[in-house]
């Protein structure tokens, strides 16, 4: 590690990272560090075989046009990144009361802040760039190391724009509701750009024609998408042109200057509203004075349901989090009722995410109970308790994925049977899996819950893929095919059977819930 | 070299027939090859207020997990009003309340849900519940606050919600881990009271603490552990009176008083222990 004055820039800016990076790769950041550099000097090969053929001076339209789309998407995961980040700046207090106490000045804190988001933002995609400007210097291409200039202030912006969104968030919301809705446009960010990919599978022929041709119209020159149209202005930069080179730098270099030197007081506000009285004002729900105990005695049952829902309920970013899978199924669900010969596919496709979420939902009510010493003093079956979790883990996904049902029994009675059956046990060998695997979690941190044992995330996995892959040969039926459904469902129990065998001695030991 | 120095205390002859509160024979618990509990006996006769007080890492936790059913022990056996923990869980655990020391809530229930969803465990009817939830939470000072997420709420608060939960249930016997950590001096003193309330009703209290002076001034028995086993046990006088001649030395270490009549229950347990190391 270089060493730094004490206080200075520099020396801030490596604590940043250093904390950053450390939650990145934990214990095992050296192999990280070297599998990325592998990947770089990969990368060198990559850029010499793609620059050798190119014609950098006279790139054609539809390239610039490629590369510039492409350009975008990079700038779009940076911002949803940088969002979710300045969040985390803003509100995961770390050591943010440690700096804000000390000496240095509050502008600088928030600085640095700023700077070591906008280092994390652009680290990967560098990575992926760099390289074509090593690589243009001996390929004739000098041009190519604005590329250099170009994503630090790209950089720069993003993380700034990140910034800027969140602190208006908290001027507008408040500090608490800020960093949910922060956090959910960040994912809905990150999971638009799938969507976007998937335009092709959820829009109608028709729809998809009109839309090629409104863009091809809008290439051609003089239109907003042509090949010289500022909105290339970003991949302009990377080649080195002037004038889109300067408007990025001082977009990007000016816009950071403004953001860290106009909005540090909101951020210093916004952190001390993250941490004293206006979360508790906040947290105030609509008032109910009357209590509602349930008359008489009630059913354990409900009563384990009922608070596993408004816990997983009243979470807007466990929500986020979890239902974002249920995005993905959307370019599924398109694909069902756009063209039913698609439902060979689709209805796989259904079983793979039902099992995903319901080993998600499973895992926060079982493995993530936020108060197991309590569970585990109360009298009653620790399994009993277990086994309703799971069914609160289940109903949700069994309700949402109940619509297909319906259209299936439209088009073939049989699918709708198979559907059910291997929905049914997809979910439920995703509970199962919970159960017979005791293990602790922290529904935080649910981002890290593949982080725990590699064996049992392959176990869900030959699960989820096992009963998918049973539905989908279940469907070739009378074709001789369809035996392989044997095996596939021989995978598929092999979670559940994987669980129980790698669970023992965590069942033994007794791990609470 | 046997370190303990118990003393057999009278048991109330009201209770003399009645099974103890807790009753701990030969526990045994190791972690890897370390003994955190250590072959330890301990009885508490029912309506007693017994502090069980150690140096750090003593087994204080590990022994009241166990007991609350939480950790299953090596060896030996844990009884709650004659109800053993391993064996016969549902019906000890129906009479116990634990209380951690640092108590893990639920950040998204509101107050009344999280003693709703407790007394739901311990099967308690909504008709017995909800006037038990109302006045713990005025007793505790969080009436006001029944409308707000946990989340919300301060250190303080929050371990006083955990001891509404504790005792929504109505618990013969209550086992509380450091229960004043985090509160003010005027809720420290709420708490205290609730507790005496609840010796006066014939229920047991077993409490660890690492304020001596309130295991002083409330405790009827003291047990001290060390090294996961029992090494003293008595009311505060009799600990005096083991501590007066074996370690005048240590316990003037900490106090002038010790091994006197008058000396501390500070002076008597640094003495203990440190003439136990």
């Amino acid at each position: 590690m270089p060493r730094f004055k004490v206080a200075s820039w520099p020396w801030l800016l490596r604590h940043e990272l250093r904390l950053q990076w450390r939650g990145i790769g934990g214990a095992r950041l050296w192999l990280v560090a070297v599998f990325g550099g592998l990947l770089w000097l990969a990368a060198h090969a990559a850029a010499w075989g793609l620059l050798r053929g190119l014609d950098m001076v006279s790139l054609p339209s539809a390239a610039t046009i490629l590369f510039g789309a492409g350009t975008w998407l990079i700038i779009s995961l940076m911002f949803s990144q940088a969002i979710i980040l300045s969040v985390s700046a803003l509100f995961d207090r770390g050591d943010l009361d440690l700096l804000l106490s000390s000496p240095l000045s509050p502008r600088t804190v928030f600085t640095i802040r700023g700077l070591g988001i906008a280092v994390s933002c652009i680290t990967i995609y560098f990575m992926m760039v760099t390289p074509f400007a090593h690589v243009g210097v001996f390929t004739g291409h000098a041009k190519l190391l604005a590329i250099y200039p170009a994503i630090i202030s790209i950089g720069l912006l993003v993380a700034s724009l990140g910034m800027l969104l969140t602190l208006t968030l908290v001027r507008l919301i408040g500090a608490r509701r800020a960093r949910v809705a922060a956090q959910l446009i960040g994912a809905l960010v990150g999971a638009t750009i799938f969507l976007m990919s998937q335009i092709q599978n959820m829009l109608g022929r028709e729809t998809r024609d009109h839309i090629m041709a409104t863009m091809k119209h809008a290439a051609e020159p003089g239109g907003v998408l042509a090949a010289d149209s500022f909105i290339w202005f970003p991949f302009r930069a990377f080649l080195g042109e002037p004038v889109p080179l300067l408007s990025v730098l001082i977009l990007g270099v000016g816009g950071f200057f403004l953001v860290t030197h106009l909005t540090y007081k909101r951020f210093l506000s916004g952190t001390q509203e993250s941490v004293t009285g206006s979360a508790n004002k906040l947290a105030v729900l609509p008032a109910t004075t009357a209590l509602h105990f349930q008359r008489g005695r009630g059913s354990f049952a409900r009563t384990v349901l009922v608070k596993e829902w408004r816990l997983i309920w009243r979470d807007p970013q466990l929500i986020a989090q979890t239902f974002l899978q249920m995005l993905y199924l959307l370019p599924l669900v398109f694909l069902v009722f756009r063209n039913s010969d698609a439902v060979g596919y689709v209805l796989p496709g259904a079983i793979l995410l039902a099992s995903t979420l319901a080993g998600s939902l499973a895992w926060i009510t079982v493995a993530a109970e936020d108060a197991p010493e309590l569970i585990g003093c109360a009298p009653v079956s620790l399994l009993r308790i277990r086994w309703l979790k799971v069914l609160a883990a289940l109903i949700p996904v069994w309700l949402f994925v109940s619509p297909i049902l319906p259209f299936l029994l439209t088009k073939n009675i049989a699918w709708a049977a198979i559907f059910l059956f291997c929905l049914a046990g997809c979910t439920i060998s995703a509970g199962v899996i919970q159960i017979w695997y005791p293990r602790t979690g922290d529904r935080k941190n649910m981002k890290k819950r593949g982080q725990g044992s590699m064996l049992i995330n392959l176990v869900e996995g030959f699960s989820a893929f096992g009963w998918s892959g049973a539905a989908y040969a279940l469907m070739q039926w009378p074709s001789p095919w369809a035996w392989l459904a044997l095996v596939a469902l021989l995978f598929a129990l092999l979670g559940p059977a994987g669980a129980w065998l790698l669970g023992k001695s965590r069942r033994e030991q007794g791990v609470l819930v | 070299m046997n370190d303990s120095h118990e003393v057999s205390t009278p048991i109330p002859t009201t209770f003399s027939r009645a099974p103890a509160a807790l009753a701990i024979k030969g526990l045994v618990k190791h972690f890897g090859g370390k003994y955190a509990v250590d072959n330890l006996d301990l009885t508490i006769p029912q309506g007693e207020f017994h502090a069980l007080l150690g140096p750090n890492g003593a087994g204080k936790t590990t022994t009241l997990r166990i007991v609350a059913g939480l950790l299953k022990a090596d060896a030996g056996s844990a009884a709650i009003l004659g109800h053993n923990i391993a064996t016969d869980a549902i019906a000890a655990k129906r009479l116990l309340a634990f209380l951690p020391d640092d108590p893990l809530l639920y950040g998204k229930l509101k107050p009344l849900e999280y003693l709703e969803f407790v007394a739901g465990l311990w099967s308690v009817d909504g008709d017995t519940a909800a006037p038990r939830a109302e006045e713990l939470l005025k007793w505790l000072d969080l009436w006001n606050n029944t409308n707000e997420l946990i989340e919300g709420f301060s250190r303080g608060m929050r371990q006083k919600l955990a001891l509404a939960g504790a005792l929504i249930h109505d618990p013969k016997v209550l086992i509380l881990d450091e229960p004043l950590t985090g509160l003010d001096a005027a809720a420290a003193r709420q708490v205290k009271d609730l507790l005496i309330e609840r010796v006066k009703q014939g229920n047991t209290i077993v409490l660890t603490t690492h304020i001596l002076e309130m295991a002083e001034r409330l405790a009827e028995r003291i047990s001290i552990i060390q090294k996961g086993k029992i090494i003293a046990q008595g009311t505060l006088d009799e600990l005096r009176a083991l501590a007066s001649p074996r370690s005048t030395d240590a316990a003037q270490a900490g106090s002038n008083n010790g091994g006197t009549r008058d000396a501390t229950l500070e002076d008597v347990f640094l003495g203990l222990t440190s003439t136990s190391t």
